[in-house]
């Protein structure tokens, strides 16, 4: 531990008090560290701070001061009794003069606390609706841009992620970040944070770490490594660990992989089976292209028979009606000629009933006079004119020698 | 080809629509000819872009980052 600079930084100046405690306290505010303690009985919790002691087995007794806001990422409510780890500086409070530690995170120490750390919280997300099914978002079926967020120091997932990708031109942006202890949740969120700012932008965000003790993975089961995923714009696959390791961020990721090795198969996947199946779809549709026109050309084949069969049926059909209306109008012009004919005899014969001959030869007879008019009436003859009587075959010429104006 | 930058996603699922086409669509040769050149052409860009075999790596610089 380094020692305050031998020098007094307030040479022979006076201060007031509250000059001395602000000074002392910038002075303070580097000395940031990590203490493990149990906290104590006296647990103060406000809405939005906490007071507590941080005590350990000589007895010695640390004051802490925490904002609401550090004490969320634990999870779970503080409880007295508890092992925890703090991670902060220590300041004077002003109003009394007592020293207290500001406490920027907390951690718990001990598997039994951390399980149920895991439950309460599980429950309180679950609850706020971290974890529906709804809220996931697909990942692209094709990535080609993949976020990996892991650790190079501990690169055993990097490299078996790496492995695994299939060589089809991914690229890859890494960012390095721890994956257990104290900072890690703190890196982790930042990179979630960092690639969803990158340009272009990723098709997917990829977190993993390999396998560990249980507590080791307790980074990925905090609130705000949770948060951090939940806000994501960019999909995220988790691959924490093994099969068997479950943590809350494998709850709210949108995929969760049993293991880096997996995690790069998923992405791969799509694409083999692309490369596998690209020639069955060239083929497929260069069949289905010669099917259709054969299918056409069948169809055509059928439509022209079809058509010429409907002409044929069409044509015989008209020859039919015409050779039928040619009968018919056969039969029409001799039962006309014949009608014709039987009137023309009857006119024949009407017109020979009132011939004068045949008057003539039923004994009729016929006068006229001598400029051989017919003659209708006596009155208008004379006395001694010459008159001429014609019958059927034969005349007569006589001289008139009375005349009777009546019968 | 289109100034678009090329998107194997887009080209992979316009073929497979392509094959549904010709499966389930009427006969139409003039479209299933364009249909026909369309999904060769893709099929050409697609093959070349799975030959690109060498995966990129690089690591997201930190410099940028805020708090």
């Amino acid at each position: 531990m380094e020692t305050m600079p031998m020098k007094s930084p307030f040479d022979d100046t006076t201060l007031t008090v509250s000059e001395f405690l602000d000074v002392l306290n910038i002075i303070l505010k580097p000395c940031v560290c990590s203490i493990q303690g149990e906290i104590g009985e006296d647990l103060k919790r406000y809405p939005n701070y906490s007071f507590f002691k941080l005590l350990d087995k000589q007895g010695s007794v640390l004051s802490c001061f925490a904002w609401k806001a550090s004490l969320d990422q634990l999870g779970v409510p503080l409880q007295p009794g508890v092992e925890v780890r703090v991670k902060g500086y220590p300041s004077v409070y002003k109003k009394n003069g007592s020293l207290s530690f500001q406490v920027e995170r907390v951690e718990l120490v001990g598997a039994g606390d951390l399980k149920k750390q895991f439950q309460e919280l599980f429950k309180e997300l679950e609850k706020a609706g971290y974890f529906l099914k709804e809220r996931k978002r697909p990942i692209p079926r094709f990535c080609q841009s993949i976020g990996l967020i892991t650790s190079k120091q501990a690169s055993g997932a990097l490299n078996d992620f790496l492995k695994h990708l299939a060589p089809f031109g991914f690229r890859v942006a890494l960012y390095d970040t721890r994956v257990e202890g104290a900072f890690a949740t703190e890196g982790i969120s930042r990179a979630i944070q960092r690639m969803n700012t990158l340009m272009p932008p990723l098709d997917v965000l990829v977190i993993t770490r390999g396998g560990g003790a249980w507590e080791t993975f307790q980074p990925f089961n905090t609130k705000e490594i949770v948060q951090a995923i939940a806000a994501s714009a960019i999909p995220i696959i988790t691959a924490i660990g093994h099969e068997k390791d479950e943590t809350l961020s494998d709850f709210v990721a949108d995929l969760r992989a049993s293991t880096p090795t997996d995690a790069a198969k998923l992405v791969s996947a799509p694409w083999e089976h692309a490369a596998r199946a690209l020639p069955e779809l060239k083929s497929g549709i260069g069949a289905l292209t010669n099917r259709m026109f054969l299918q056409a050309d069948a169809r055509l084949a059928f439509t022209r028979n079809t058509l010429a069969n409907a002409l044929k049926h069409t044509a015989e059909k008209e020859r039919q009606e015409l050779r039928s209306r040619g009968a018919l109008f056969a039969r029409g012009i001799f039962a006309w000629r014949e009608r014709v004919a039987y009137m023309l005899k009857s006119q024949q014969e009407k017109l020979s009933l009132g011939s004068p001959e045949l008057k003539l030869k039923q004994g009729y007879s016929m006068t006229l006079d001598e400029h051989g008019r017919v003659l209708k009436d006596a009155r208008g003859l004379a006395v001694d004119q010459i008159i001429q009587t014609r019958f059927y075959k034969s005349r007569a010429v006589s001289q008139i020698q009375t005349i009777h104006t009546e019968l | 080809m289109n100034k678009e930058p090329f998107s194997f996603a887009k080209a992979y699922e316009e073929i497979e629509r392509i094959n549904e086409w010709f499966q389930k669509a009427d006969i139409d040769l003039d479209q299933a000819l364009e249909k026909y050149k369309r999904g060769m052409e893709l099929v050409r860009l697609c093959a070349s872009r799975l030959k690109e075999a060498e995966n990129k790596f690089e690591e997201v610089k930190k410099e940028y980052e805020t708090i």
